[in-house]
């Protein structure tokens, strides 16, 4: 009899521990969601609509005829404009609220660390040549350039060849590290060498132009071009 | 030993002195025995010659007088005897020769019918007993009841009958005793009575029941009622079940509470067990009010913002989601333990900070089949829809009037459906009347007269026989328990008919629930527990309106049929009639007709497996594995056919007229919507622990302690489809093209989509596949070890770690664990207590600390950065993937350190009892916005940050008022205070830097959560619109340039003070019970009126809008009406409203914060127990019958008829009251 409960015992000890000292059970992840590995998955990261989406604070439409319509104008019920709508409509100093959190420098910086998630871990990646690496990191680098020049001309003074080098603009950021904590402003020059490189560099590898949300070898030419 | 008195005979001849024997007729008591030997001894000093002891006789008819003589003369002996012998005792013959005196006694006492006893040189003599044990002993019945200390009957005591004989042998004084009889020769019965027939009339009835002394007595026909004491050393014998392992309470430091099963088992407006617990555990509040829907259930205050608020709760030992706590049925629940402090749910690991209730299923015992029927009908009637109050038909036809703009909104707008601007609703009758007015299609007099007529109509008959039923709960459990050594069993089968108020809705739930106990040896016992629940639900397309619905809008005229009400839908009647002609779809609407169109479906099947097994292994140490697996689905069908309302606009909307005057639909026009959706759950458990219990130096030394190591998983996964065109009966449905209704959509539709130019379908709509509880996997260790001395002193401690797959995968996230520590005394039980002992039965101290956790949502983080699909309608493929979570490697679960210090205390014999405890909680780690720099690319990620701390006290008073055989009265007090302070929350996703902020936020550093904040009301300006005193003492009405300061805090809307007073009665039979409980000390916006602007009053389809508030009659209407009002001015256009002023200024101003305490009866019931002669004729052990009413308000502390537990104390809107003065009849019986 005591035989069979210490059958019983071991039996039962040995398929908990077997389920249990399995060194990846808890490294499993759920359903719904994915860590980025494959070349692939850069890819679809480069369709997040977040990339194509920048949206001011404030579109008021300048014209008395169109914004002062009374049905429009209010925030609620029928009106379809913001309070900073409203301020802006109103030419007032400053048309944001102090409870805005989000602004048009938070929209574009969201896309830079995308951008340069994709430009420093797609060679990495794995199941793709080096010719789809190659271009899924040009079109990042071509981003990337984009968006500089955006921000640089929101927050940075318009380049001027004599005092580009003196005037301060926006930091440089080329890492996707949120835990970074220190950020110098850079020149002017700064930004724009860095842009023209950065689009001479992907222009090579850039794709065909195929949908219009992707970037492509005509439109990284298109851009080049502006500056 | 018989007493014998003195009675002193002389005899009636004068002694002669020669004579020195004398014969002693006397009954004679020892020490006069002792005393006669010795003055014997001394007069016998002349005759020292030896006696010979023979005896040689030869008498006939003497008297024993005359024999004994002789006998003296021959033998020496002296003898004593009583003189009413001497005459009952007639003349014998007696021949003795040469006998010893043993045989010349034994001779004559055979003859005589005496007995002898010889002491010395004396013999007495005596009669023998008149009933020998030769005789047939007489055989009585006898019956009696028995109850326990508190005068209720105690049920199922065992009653022993024991004989007891007693024989001795006087020369050798050998003895021995007999005891005979039957060990359980009756139990009783449900009432506390026993029967017992032929019971030998000299047999004593030993009467036992676990936990009480056991009471002997000898037996008589009638024996009365019979008390009952608890057992002396076990005073306390509640044992605290933490789901690990069960601890008798005196040796536990935790804090822990067992509420009273019958008031839970008996009461009945709810089948969820945690509801049933209002008002019975100090610190479990429970709040019904829809503004805590997040936290219904809430152990010494909040603990968390951002993870799971609820408690945890196990059953059966394996832990269980608190969505499925209606599978478990509260007619088969033994027991439930609440664990409130670290001590008692450390050993619950990281999702224990919110405290555990530990609820133990009942099992079979051996002995005879019990049998057990319990059923209760609730009777709840219809809804409270007359609850709000509103304008009249009158009034609100006077309201409409005075608020009719046709310069802001003129008629061809009204009626014009514009898509840019908002759904445009349909025009109300009194609305197109007044309009009619405005245009000239009617006349003043004719205007008038149409809207006096409506004015007198009235719609709350109609839409309480139209829309609701009464509703009613029924539940039938019935049980059947026994079992013999080796195999106990409980099985029970329950129905739970959920009759709402619904028309043609049905609910019903079908459980089969059974527990069987094998003891397979004297060390290894298993167990199983299968426990499956069914429910199925189906429903129609029913709208449930109230009467803040317009008020004069009829349903049905006169001659029965429905009424058509196309207004409230998208179109106007003026318009209605040019779509209908394009898109051949006949677009009329009424409530009535609507509901048959369409129908829900559920059937949701939950099955909880468990199995245990027990091995003693060697002394003390015994392993234990508990194995559970919980299987849950949940399907659910929702049809809307075409015919229905809302099916048709959307019909048109994706519906092109082409120049031929025909129709192309993009979506069918035949079938309907019909989606699926399918959750399924799959929870495992394996744990194995080793215990060890020993004591030692006569329990002077106790240690019980366990290790254990559990490992589980839970996942719930679902899936949905939805198609277009389905055929219910063909179950054929119709392929669309979803990638260009997606992405382009359907250009000219001949109703435009509200907001959008091309018609588009939802990307997502026809199927979709999540984890809803998305996988988690625990690996845990824990350890706990209890160690008392000498009964009075207890040291105890537990560990805990838990690895999951939900924490950040550094080492230090992983390994961090959860412990406690505790200490009690026992003062009750010292030495130098007891001379107090009838004043303090009961004194015992308990202090812990210790670490508890709560862990984060399954997928909130881990070290990389973490991203999720996206349909984007516009990339190739139409594929996606965003960012969902940032990495944050070092994310774990929020921790609070828990102080608590208690005090058990019974005074009086436990006349009085309670316990007493105060409890300190800081949590930190709180889950929530981290602050990231925003350079980086985010704001915030998800991580740790936050501080939050709770204190409170909490009191449980047990006290038995009056306690007789008759009558007997108890009552019970439990009370909880928390207070609550929030000291950090990290960054906030929407700061507070105006006062509109602070008044939206509920979760505010420095405050307490649950915070009400409220605008500092001063009245109206004088053009009516409210104004707010800033801190610094100006006016504004503006909503621009205001501080946080500039609100003022109110309070909190979770009660502070919260708890139940309940009194139990008992008279013969009859019990009666009133449980209140009471909510303190929390405040509430109350609903007011809140529309003061737009050119309509009804909202489209929703029946719980349409008219106004009541308080709307007083508003501001002209210069001057703010001296007597605080109501704003209605202004009919938005815009001009919008930038005049800011309602919510008074809406959610302070003076329309009142106090949300109330007390409220939740149920007082009254039961009587059928007497025995009634019940016997069916067999039965025991039938009692209730009567119960539940929910009724007994007090409240606002002047304006609100209910706090339907009240959105945040918002001032209020929820339809349901379930209130509800009646239920029920009956319980045991077979």
């Amino acid at each position: 009899m005591l035989r069979n409960h210490k059958f019983i015992t071991c039996m039962v000890c040995m398929v908990s521990l077997l389920v249990g000292c399995k060194k990846d059970f808890l490294e499993i992840e759920p359903k719904g969601k994915l860590i980025a590995k494959n070349t692939a998955d850069y890819d679809l990261l480069l369709n997040n609509p977040v990339l194509v989406s920048f949206s001011p604070i404030s579109t008021p439409v300048m014209g008395d005829e169109t914004a002062g319509i009374s049905t429009l104008f209010p925030t609620l019920v029928t009106g379809t404009m913001s309070l900073a709508d409203q301020k802006a409509f109103r030419w007032e100093d400053d048309i944001y609220l102090p409870s805005d959190n989000d602004s048009e420098y938070t929209q574009l910086i969201r896309q830079v660390y995308i951008y340069n998630k994709i430009i420093n871990e797609v060679p990495n990646s794995e199941q793709g040549s080096d010719a789809q690496k190659a271009s899924l990191k040009a079109e990042a680098l071509a981003g990337r350039a984009w968006v500089n020049f955006m921000l640089v001309n929101l927050y940075g003074k318009p380049y001027q060849e004599a005092t580009a080098a003196t005037d301060l603009s926006i930091p440089i950021v080329k890492e996707a590290d949120i835990s970074q904590t220190k950020f110098t402003r850079a020149t002017v020059k700064e930004v724009y060498d860095l842009m023209v490189s950065d689009l001479t560099n992907a222009i090579p590898n850039l794709p065909k132009a195929s949908n219009r949300l992707r970037m492509s070898k005509a439109a990284g030419e298109a851009l080049l071009a502006r500056y | 030993m018989q007493s014998v008195k003195l009675r002193t005979l002389l005899h009636a001849a004068p002694p002669k002195p020669k004579q020195m024997y004398k014969i002693y007729r006397h009954k004679l008591s020892v020490a006069m025995r002792l005393t006669t030997a010795i003055l014997l001894v001394t007069f016998m000093q002349a005759s020292a010659s030896s006696y010979g002891q023979r005896v040689t006789l030869n008498m006939e008819k003497s008297s024993i007088e005359n024999i004994l003589k002789e006998i003296r003369r021959q033998t020496g002996y002296d003898f004593l005897f009583s003189n009413s012998l001497n005459k009952s005792v007639g003349p014998i013959d007696l021949k003795l020769n040469d006998v010893s005196l043993e045989d010349a006694l034994k001779s004559l006492c055979q003859k005589a019918n005496l007995s002898y006893s010889v002491d010395g040189k004396i013999v007495v003599l005596e009669a023998r007993n008149k009933t020998t044990a030769n005789d047939p002993p007489q055989e009585i019945d006898v019956k009696g009841r028995v109850i326990d200390e508190n005068g209720k009957p105690l049920v199922g005591a065992s009653i022993a009958v024991i004989l007891q004989e007693y024989s001795e042998d006087k020369k050798t004084t050998d003895f021995s005793i007999t005891m005979k009889g039957k060990k359980i020769a009756a139990q009783t019965d449900a009432n506390g009575d026993f029967f017992l027939k032929n019971v030998n009339e000299k047999a004593i009835l030993s009467i036992s029941y676990v936990g009480y002394e056991t009471y002997n007595i000898k037996v008589s026909a009638n024996m009365g009622v019979i008390t009952l004491q608890p057992a002396k050393n076990q005073l306390q014998e509640v044992v605290v079940n933490t789901g690990y392992q069960k601890i008798a309470k005196s040796l536990s430091p935790g804090s822990s509470v067992n509420p009273d099963m019958k008031i839970m088992t008996e009461r009945s407006t709810s089948m969820n067990v945690l509801q049933r617990l209002d008002g019975l555990v100090p610190g479990l509040v429970i709040n019904n009010a829809p503004s805590a829907r997040e936290n219904p259930f809430l152990i010494r205050g909040l603990t968390t913002i951002n993870a799971n608020k609820n408690p945890l709760v196990v059953v059966d030992g394996i832990a269980m989601d608190m969505g499925n706590i209606s599978s478990v049925n509260p007619q088969d629940v033994e027991n439930i333990t609440v664990l409130k402090d670290a001590n008692a749910t450390a050993i619950w690991g990281a999702r224990a900070s919110n405290g555990v209730i530990v609820i133990t299923t009942k099992k079979g015992t051996s002995g005879n089949l019990k049998i057990n029927y319990d059923g209760f009908v609730n009777f709840q009637g219809k809804p409270d829809f007359d609850y709000f109050p509103v304008l009249n038909s009158a009034q609100y036809i006077q309201a409409s009037r005075e608020t009719f703009d046709p310069a802001y909104w003129p008629y061809g707008m009204a009626t014009t459906y514009n898509p840019n601007i908002g759904v445009s609703y349909g025009i109300s009758p009194d609305r197109q009347i007044l309009y009619d007015m405005d245009r000239g299609a009617l006349t003043q007099a004719q205007g008038n007269a149409k809207l006096d007529s409506l004015a007198r109509l009235n719609n709350l008959d109609q839409m309480g026989d139209i829309f609701y039923r009464n509703a009613m709960l029924m539940n039938h459990t019935l049980s059947v328990a026994g079992g013999g050594e080796k195999h106990t069993f409980y099985n029970a089968i329950a129905y739970t008919n959920n009759h709402t108020a619904t028309p043609g809705a049905k609910n019903e739930t079908f459980k089969f629930n059974t527990r069987q106990d094998f003891i397979l040896s004297k060390r290894l016992r298993i167990y199983a527990i299968a426990d499956l629940n069914y429910q199925t639900t189906s429903s129609e397309n029913w709208i449930s309106p109230d009467n803040r619905f317009v008020p004069y809008q009829m349903f049905r005229n006169p001659a029965g049929n429905p009424i058509d009400m196309s207004y409230l839908g998208v179109l106007s009647e003026a318009q209605r009639p040019s779509i209908e002609n394009l898109g051949k779809i006949n677009l009329n609407y009424n409530p009535i007709d609507d509901a048959s169109t369409g129908f829900n479906k559920g059937k949701n099947f939950t099955g909880r497996f468990n199995s245990g097994v027990s091995l003693d292994l060697v002394k003390g140490l015994r392993f234990e594995g508990v194995y559970g697996y919980v299987y849950g689905s949940n399907r659910s069908q929702q049809y809307r056919d075409h015919t229905n309302y809302n099916q048709k606009i959307n019909t048109l909307n994706f519906a092109v007229a082409n120049a031929d005057g025909s129709v192309t639909y993009h979506l069918p026009n035949t079938g309907g919507q019909y989606s699926v959706n399918q959750a399924t759950q799959q929870n495992w458990v394996i744990r194995n622990q080793l215990g060890y219990n020993a004591s030692w130096k006569n329990d002077k030394h106790q240690l019980s302690a366990l290790f254990g190591q559990e490992v589980q998983e839970q996942v719930t996964v679902t899936n949905s489809s939805s198609v277009y065109g389905y055929d219910v009966d063909l179950q054929s449905y119709s392929m669309l093209n979803y990638q260009s209704l997606a992405t382009t959509g359907i250009e000219n539709p001949i109703l435009a989509q509200v907001g959008s130019v091309n018609s588009v379908l939802s990307a997502n709509s026809f199927f979709g596949e999540t984890e809803a509880v998305p996988r988690n996997r625990f690996v845990s260790y824990y350890a706990n070890a209890n160690y008392t001395f000498d009964r009075k002193y207890t040291i105890s401690g537990s560990w805990r770690n838990d690895q999951s797959n939900l924490f950040g995968l550094n080492k230090a996230a992983q390994r961090k664990p959860v412990w406690s520590i505790g200490l009690k005394w026992n003062l009750g039980s010292e030495n130098w207590i007891q001379d107090m002992r009838s004043v303090i039965s009961q004194l015992a101290l308990r202090a812990t600390y210790g670490i508890t956790g709560n862990a984060p949502q399954p997928g909130y983080a881990t070290s990389k950065d973490v991203l999720a699909f996206f349909a984007n309608p516009y990339a190739p493929n139409g594929q996606s993937l965003i960012i969902n979570t940032y990495a944050n490697p070092n994310l774990t679960w929020e921790s609070t350190k828990n102080y608590n210090l208690g005090i058990d205390f019974g005074f009086l014999d436990n006349r009085i009892s309670g316990a007493f405890d105060f409890y300190y909680k800081k949590t930190s780690n709180l889950l929530g916005n981290l602050p990231v720099n925003p350079l980086s690319g985010a704001s915030y990620i998800d991580g740790n940050v936050g501080n939050l701390s709770n204190k409170g006290i909490e009191l449980l008073l047990n006290s038995k008022n009056i306690v007789n055989n008759v009558f007997t009265w108890s009552t019970l007090l439990t009370l909880s205070y928390n207070q609550n302070k929030i000291t950090d929350l990290g960054m906030l996703t929407s700061p507070i830097v105006t006062a509109i902020n602070q008044v939206k936020s509920q979760y505010t550093v420095g405050y307490p959560a649950f915070s009400i904040f409220a605008y500092n009301y001063a009245g109206l300006n004088k053009e009516g619109n409210p104004q707010l005193k800033k801190a610094d003492g100006s006016l504004t009405t503006s909503q621009a340039n205001t501080l946080p300061s500039d609100a003022l805090y109110m309070g909190v809307h979770q009660p502070k003070w919260s708890g139940g007073f309940s009194n139990q009665f008992s008279y013969k039979a009859f019990a009666f019970n009133i449980n209140m409980v009471y909510n303190l000390g929390n405040v509430m916006f109350r609903n007011v009126n809140q529309t003061y602007t737009g050119a309509y009053l009804v909202q489209g389809m929703d029946f719980s809008n349409g008219n106004l508030h009541a308080d709307f009659a007083n508003r501001w209407k002209k210069p001057g009406d703010e001296a007597r009002t605080d109501i704003p001015v209605f202004i009919a256009n938005a815009g001009d409203s919008e930038s005049k002023r800011y309602l919510d200024y008074y809406i959610m101003g302070n003076t329309n914060v009142v106090s949300a305490s109330y007390v409220k009866i939740r149920d007082m019931s009254l039961s009587y127990q059928m007497p025995k002669k009634l019940i016997e004729k069916i067999k039965a052990d025991g039938l009692s019958l209730r009567l119960q009413i539940s929910n009724l308000m007994l007090w409240k502390n606002n002047d304006y008829g609100i209910d706090p537990e339907f009240q959105d104390a945040r918002f001032g809107t209020a929820n339809m009251p349901v379930n209130q003065k509800t009646i239920t009849v029920g009956a319980h019986l045991t077979l």
